[in-house]
């Protein structure tokens, strides 16, 4: 397990990647912050400053058709769409790979009826599962959750599955089995961290995908509920404007596209990484084993 | 410090293996619309291994011979067939068989992958013994730093990584592991053919003293009859799923009786200029 999320040795991230950690890093802290930083309350009104443009007086990204201050609802809509798609993420991965895991581990027609129900899973459309479940479920965030780590857990389960059949043929899997190891200390002390990898990734990428997600449901009026600040309600209701006031859907718009490209970008980085077809990964290989040829040589007479 | 030693007051661990009327099938090519063909991988086998010697069981890929050994360590479930240690059958008994592993343990034939990369030395050779309570939590470790010792392991290396050794240290590590159990039995499949030959020598020479000092009983698979010859009292040669040859390991090389095995015997170079004279006269 340790040395797992050891990044020394490996190839530090390029610009953009660095630029993409920076955006997430930003945003999980302004979303942290959020009543501290916040200029106004998000829910405020004043009906003498509506519609202000971006750079009115105390107003720095505008004001909304309410007179609500752009910049302090952007503050607490990141509060929202990360700690939603953050512990979306969480959820979905805890379900996902253990059905994977499990699935995969007993074979058979478990995995048959699994890998059928996935099938069925992801023929529907992701948003259009979700959207459903929401309509079905009822607003508020819990109902969101849920709705989302429902629609996409099939996302974690087959490619963990994939994985797994592999590894389960494995002859360090076979000793742990010969050694008397039950199948579930198998699962997870011996199978799982050696998915960790795959399992970074789906979840970064993941993320990317819920807080999406989360911003579509909101656009279509599913979700939080219209009071709650959320950059989907935020495009939404400022779609209605965006040819006089056009501040309104630009910043959720430009706010979404950000996170969601970082954390995707974040995604295709982790791969890159332990991808053993990835040049940075040969490179490293490559000094990792001449490093162990000089060690053999000078250890060959005590073999 | 002394209950920390390997097979501590056990006096000899060696047990009595038999195998009798062993058989597997698999399916192969099997689709949903197609009629699966059942290929005979263990046709009717039998043998016997007396407590502390050394039985080879030599033969072409595909044999058999991996399938007997995954047996034996109940890796696969014989269709037919029983395995006795020390007149236990250790084919039956379902979710108990777990105490069946304390038997017979297993040496995978490539250490790069029977040691599980994300683990460290020490945690894979001490699992067995967390696994089947052989000590307290807290004497685990004497008991890992003892048995790497007896393996020729020191104790630093138990902190490592298995990427970080050689093929002949991560066989030793492999070895360690197997034994952490105290098992009676050793099915060691291939153990050397994958390491260098001035490697595969030490370990062989390994496995010669940890025989000699519990009295384990091995099951060695190989295909090299040089290994067999100098290693094992009695030799088994397999041939698609059957013995078609068992004897002592000299009768076979000397007068190998069935096609493969003469074929085994021709293909290896005899250092001895008049054994060899004498072999093609």
């Amino acid at each position: 397990m340790k040395g797992l999320l050891d990044l020394r040795g490996r190839q530090l991230p390029n610009p953009i990647v660095a630029l993409a950690i920076a955006v997430m890093v930003g945003f999980a802290l302004v979303a942290i912050l959020a009543p501290l930083i916040s200029p106004h309350p998000p829910n405020a009104q004043s009906l003498m400053l509506r519609l202000r443009p971006p750079g009115t007086e105390g107003y720095l990204l505008g004001t909304d058709q309410l007179g609500r201050d752009v910049l302090s609802r952007m503050i607490y809509g990141a509060r929202i769409s990360l700690s939603i798609g953050v512990i979306v993420m969480v959820l979905t991965a805890m379900v996902g790979v253990a059905i994977g895991l499990v699935s995969a581990y007993f074979g058979g027609w478990l995995d048959t009826i699994i890998m059928r129900i996935v099938d069925i899973w992801l023929a529907f459309p992701f948003l259009v599962l979700a959207i459903a479940l929401v309509a079905v479920l009822g607003q508020g965030p819990d109902k969101i959750v849920l709705a989302l780590v429902l629609s996409s857990w099939p996302g974690f389960a087959r490619p963990v599955r994939g994985e797994v059949l592999q590894l389960r043929e494995r002859e360090y899997t076979l000793s742990a089995r010969a050694l008397g190891v039950s199948p579930f200390g198998i699962m997870f002390k011996h199978l799982l961290p050696n998915i960790m990898p795959t399992i970074l990734v789906l979840s970064a990428i993941d993320l990317g995908y819920n807080i999406l997600a989360l911003a579509s449901l909101s656009f279509l009026g599913l979700g939080m509920g219209a009071e709650t600040a959320t950059w989907g309600g935020m495009l939404s209701s400022g779609r209605n404007y965006v040819a006089t006031s056009w501040w309104l859907a630009a910043f959720p718009g430009v706010a979404i596209f950000l996170v969601v490209m970082s954390s995707n970008l974040i995604g295709d980085w982790i791969r890159d990484i332990y991808d053993p077809r990835s040049p940075f990964r040969a490179a490293r290989n490559q000094a990792a084993g001449e490093a162990r040829a000089a060690r053999d040589a000078a250890a060959e007479p005590n073999v | 410090m002394i209950a920390a030693q390997p097979y501590a007051g056990r006096e000899r661990a060696g047990a009595l293996l038999e195998v009798r009327n062993l058989c597997k099938s698999f399916r192969v090519g099997s689709e949903t619309f197609t009629r699966a063909a059942l290929v005979k991988a263990v046709d009717d086998v039998t043998f016997r291994i007396e407590p502390g010697s050394t039985m080879g069981l030599v033969g072409e890929s595909g044999s058999g011979k991996s399938t007997v050994a995954r047996m034996i360590t109940r890796l696969i479930r014989p269709d037919s067939g029983e395995i006795l240690i020390d007149g236990q059958d250790i084919v039956t008994g379902g979710a108990a068989g777990k105490r069946f592993a304390r038997l017979v343990q297993i040496v995978f034939q490539d250490p790069t992958s029977s040691l599980n990369p994300r683990w460290k030395v020490g945690d894979l050779i001490g699992e067995g013994v967390l696994v089947h309570r052989l000590c307290p939590r807290s004497e685990i470790r004497n008991r890992v730093v003892a048995l790497a010792g007896r393996c020729g392991l020191d104790v630093d290396s138990l902190d490592r990584f298995p990427h970080e050794f050689s093929g002949g240290q991560r066989q030793r590590i492999a070895i360690a592991r197997a034994l952490a159990v105290e098992p009676s039995v050793l099915v060691l499949d291939e153990p050397v053919s994958a390491l260098d030959v001035s490697v595969q020598a030490q370990i062989l020479v390994l496995l010669q003293e940890l025989q000699a000092a519990f009295g384990l009983t091995y099951l060695l698979i190989a295909h090299d009859l040089a290994v067999v010859e100098r290693f094992c009292s009695h030799v088994a040669v397999m041939r698609l799923g059957r013995i078609v040859e068992a004897g002592l390991p000299r009768d076979i090389h000397e007068n190998p009786k069935d096609p493969y095995t003469r074929s085994l015997v021709e293909a290896h170079p005899v250092p001895d200029p008049h054994r060899r004279k004498a072999m093609t006269a």
